[in-house]
């Protein structure tokens, strides 16, 4: 016994409390903002309504911030998105009403679009190896570009029959339909980047392709499915949008890329910290959102919000480089005192 | 000797004098107390296991971390208390990582003028300076490298000797190297040696951190060895015997492993006339239950071999056969149905996904099909056993790779295809960066999967590694196979001149 190893226990029992703080510290801070805001803004905020209009809001949010974190489990980013969002929720308007297409034929031909789109970007990105930040940037303003060229220019608000408007404004048992798709969609993506041999492979070609090349993955293909997940998840955001605007236009969706980066990566410092995760990226996307809706209750003024977002964005970049840092510290300590040991 | 003044005793030959250096990492001492002095015109080897302390001492020198108590003289000059990295430099003080800290996308000249600072003409920056210096510090080394290369074009050992040259460039009295030749293949370790001598001949004080005997014993004229941040052995290195700094470092003493007389193992492997982007024409045979090393100087191709196994580089002509049969892999995944095991020689970049838990990288790509639930607890269980049983510390199967020691990491990536047992194992400088503990288990888990019936490549230039470890070594020239000897017949020297001149 050396007389320090008191001394290091109480610090790893501070370490470790750090840890698990680290884990659930943004769900505990965004229960604080809900306390807090209920108590400032209790005839506006602590609303049934107001919770259930948060609950539904997000729900696009959250989709995107899906589609953004699942090319960046693989190490790559997918800046198109946005764009497949706003393209999917013209088309998905656009077929019902300018074309009278049936509902659920239009709703699959969109979503059979978006899966294309996404197969271009891994063509793209695997085939011709241009970096896909550089890629997803240009194929999304091509992708951009069809949208201007199918509306004109123009909303469209040709008439939209209510079976497909419920889709997104349906409330099955008074809960919002959107949010049932959201759990759905976590639940299954959960289950395969947490549970399946895939989502086992698809982190280790994040976390390093070469590794994961020599134990035997064929990288190429996951991250080839990762883009088209990806552009699969933002159609289905872009039809809940299209259903529940029922009109479409063309400037629509572009401001929810950032939003949907800050979901993923403050979702990437939380719940699993130190990787892109499911529930980590729907713990963050609502924290922002409800530390936003409550500030503007407060009185913060419109050009709050995208300040606020990208400051969120840098921060929890910035949280997971620091903690990163900290493991390597606390390792470090741990290894002398192993070695000492002996 | 705290203050600054020049000490009265001082003996003028000391270029760094460290007296009582003390660190204590969250309540865990580093380093209790260390007297350490180099003195002119030597080369000192500073040996120790990883965590001994000897990455701590080189960071306090460095001004990197600030120390907990103890002084430091360079040049019979006191360092302030917690100096900083720029006092330090002002002192004369070099370092040389083994991240040599180049930029590859400049050039050499450019590299060296990041560190002696750009020299100007008015308040443009004057290339031509630049240049000049650069020639002048690369001439101090007699070494022909072209200032105004990049970088990233020359070979390592050329950009270790930039890299040193840059840290000459103003006159370093002290030089410290920590672990240099871990990238090198054997000719650019004797260029870098041959380069070192002369620095020594010159007066410069040099420190040599490394984990490898042979080098230390060819090139050092003193030595210290820590453990447990203690310095537990000092003195002239014709005064200890490789046994006795062996037991030193460890702390106990080391039985050498056995070697086997003869090999009767069935042919399995067979290369015919084998060509590549490099091989030209190699014939041999390895044999079931035998460690085979492969070794020779860089670009001899001898790594190419171990490629062309897994997948990695491509048959030109000839053929490869295993127990018989035709094989012509087009990836790893191929060479994994085969029943074949790589282990890269660089663990922290191809053989690893460092900020995965030690539990993925063992299942890294496991062998479940695409849809089948894994499941955390019974993977967890299955990975705690197979760390403790090949003796990784800590053995807790969530902590994070990035945390373990080269030793301990390389167990993990020899572990992923041991644990399952696999019919041939290749390893890329299986050592590099381990140290002496670790290499030797290493050695052995090596050696007792050999004796339950695989067959064990060793691809390494690592000639101390190859007389210890394996039953059999082949020796590459010019992409053709040269020697091939038994482990009775095996010397360093031997094999340092089968590397170098016809058989």
């Amino acid at each position: 016994m050396k007389p320090h190893e008191n001394v290091s226990t109480d610090r790893d029992k501070v370490g470790a409390a750090a840890a698990q703080l680290g884990k659930y510290g943004i769900l505990i801070l965004m229960l604080g903002l809900i306390v807090l805001f209920s108590a400032l803004k209790p005839e506006s905020f602590a609303t049934f309504n107001n919770y259930r209009a948060i609950l539904d809001n997000q729900t696009i949010v959250v989709l995107l911030a899906f589609a953004a974190m699942t090319p960046l489990i693989v190490g790559q980013f997918d800046l198109s998105i946005a764009s497949v969002l706003s393209l999917s929720h013209i088309f998905v308007v656009g077929f019902i009403g300018k074309s009278h297409v049936n509902v659920a034929l239009a709703v699959f031909l969109t979503l059979l679009l978006s899966i294309v789109y996404g197969f271009v970007n891994a063509i793209v990105v695997v085939k011709f190896k241009v970096d896909a930040f550089v890629a997803t940037l240009a194929t999304g303003s091509v992708i951009g570009g069809v949208g201007l060229w199918y509306t004109e220019g123009k909303t469209l608000y040709n008439p939209v029959p209510k079976s497909f408007t419920d889709i997104a404004r349906g409330r099955p048992w008074g809960i919002p339909a959107t949010a049932i798709y959201v759990l759905l969609i976590a639940l299954v993506l959960w289950i395969v980047l947490s549970n399946l041999p895939a989502g086992r492979r698809m982190y280790a070609t994040g976390g390093s392709r070469r590794a994961a090349q020599l134990t035997g993955i064929r990288t190429d293909r996951y991250v080839m499915a990762a883009f088209v997940v990806s552009s699969f998840l933002a159609g289905i955001a872009g039809v809940i949008l299209g259903s529940r605007l029922g009109t479409a236009s063309p400037a629509t969706g572009s401001t929810l890329l950032l939003p949907a980066f800050a979901g993923a990566f403050l979702g990437a410092t939380t719940i699993r910290p130190g990787r892109f995760n499911v529930l980590g990226t729907v713990v963050a996307v609502y924290a922002l959102s409800i530390a936003i809706s409550g500030l503007q209750q407060l009185g913060a003024p419109v050009w709050f919000e995208p300040v606020f977002n990208g400051s969120a964005l840098a921060i929890s970049v910035a949280l997971s480089g620091w903690a990163v840092r900290l493991r390597a510290e606390r390792a470090k300590s741990r290894q002398l005192k192993i070695l000492g040991g002996e | 000797m705290t203050n600054g003044a020049v000490s009265e005793n001082y003996v003028s030959d000391v270029v760094l004098d460290i007296r009582g250096l003390r660190k204590v990492y969250g309540g865990t001492v580093a380093l209790g107390g260390v007297d350490f002095s180099v003195r002119r015109g030597e080369i000192h080897a500073l040996l120790g296991e990883n965590g001994a302390g000897k990455s701590t001492l080189v960071k306090l020198l460095a001004g990197v971390e600030p120390c907990d108590g103890g002084a430091i003289m360079v040049d019979g000059q006191a360092l302030p208390v917690n100096h900083t990295s720029r006092e330090v430099d002002g002192a004369g003080v070099a370092f040389i990582h083994q991240q040599i800290g180049l930029v590859g996308d400049m050039t050499v000249a450019e590299n060296i003028a990041l560190l002696s600072g750009y020299p100007r003409r008015a308040a443009f920056i004057d290339w031509r300076a630049i240049s000049r210096l650069a020639a002048e510090a690369l001439e101090r080394m007699r070494v022909d490298i072209n200032p105004d290369e990049m970088v990233a074009n020359l070979p390592v050992s050329a950009q270790s000797v930039v890299a040193i040259a840059r840290a000459l460039a103003r006159d370093s009295k002290l030089l410290i190297l920590d672990e240099p030749t871990a990238s090198l293949t054997v000719d650019e370790v004797a260029t870098l040696f041959g380069i070192l001598r002369r620095l020594r001949d010159e007066g410069v004080g040099i420190v040599l951190i490394s984990h490898r005997l042979d080098e230390v014993r060819a090139l050092c004229d003193r030595v210290t060895v820590l453990r447990d941040g203690e310095v537990v052995g000092q003195g002239a290195m014709s005064d200890v015997s490789d046994a006795a700094l062996v037991e030193m470092i460890v702390g106990h003493e080391v039985e050498r492993l056995p070697i086997k007389e003869s090999v009767g193992g069935e042919s399995f492997i067979e290369f015919k006339n084998l060509t590549g982007r490099r091989l030209r024409g190699v014939t041999a045979r390895l044999n079931r239950g035998e460690v085979v090393g492969i070794t020779g100087l860089s670009g001899s191709g001898h790594t190419e071999i171990g490629s062309v196994l897994f997948g990695q580089a491509p048959i030109v002509g000839g053929s490869v056969s295993i127990g018989g049969c035709e094989y012509r892999p087009a990836s790893a995944a191929d060479a994994i149905a085969n029943g074949i095991g790589f282990v890269p020689g660089d663990r922290n970049s191809e053989g690893a996904a460092v900020e995965l838990s030690l539990r993925e990288n063992l299942y890294l790509n496991p062998k479940e099909r695409l849809f089948r639930l894994l499941r955390r607890n019974v993977e967890s269980r299955r990975a705690r056993m197979t760390l403790e049983k090949f003796d990784v510390r800590p053995p807790e199967p969530e902590a994070v790779f990035s945390t373990l020691s080269g030793g301990n990491a390389q167990k993990v990536v020899l572990a992923r295809w041991l644990a399952e047992g696999t019919d041939i194992l290749v390893l890329n400088d299986p050592t590099a960066a381990v140290d002496i503990g670790a290499r030797l288990e290493i050695h052995r888990l090596l050696r007792a999967a050999a004796a339950e019936g695989s067959l064990v490549i060793v691809i390494t230039s690592d000639m101390e590694e190859v007389e210890q470890l394996c039953d059999r070594v082949l020796v590459c020239r010019g992409g053709q196979m040269v020697a091939d000897l038994s482990a009775a017949q095996v010397s360093v020297e031997q094999l340092t001149r089968y590397c170098y001149e016809a058989a």
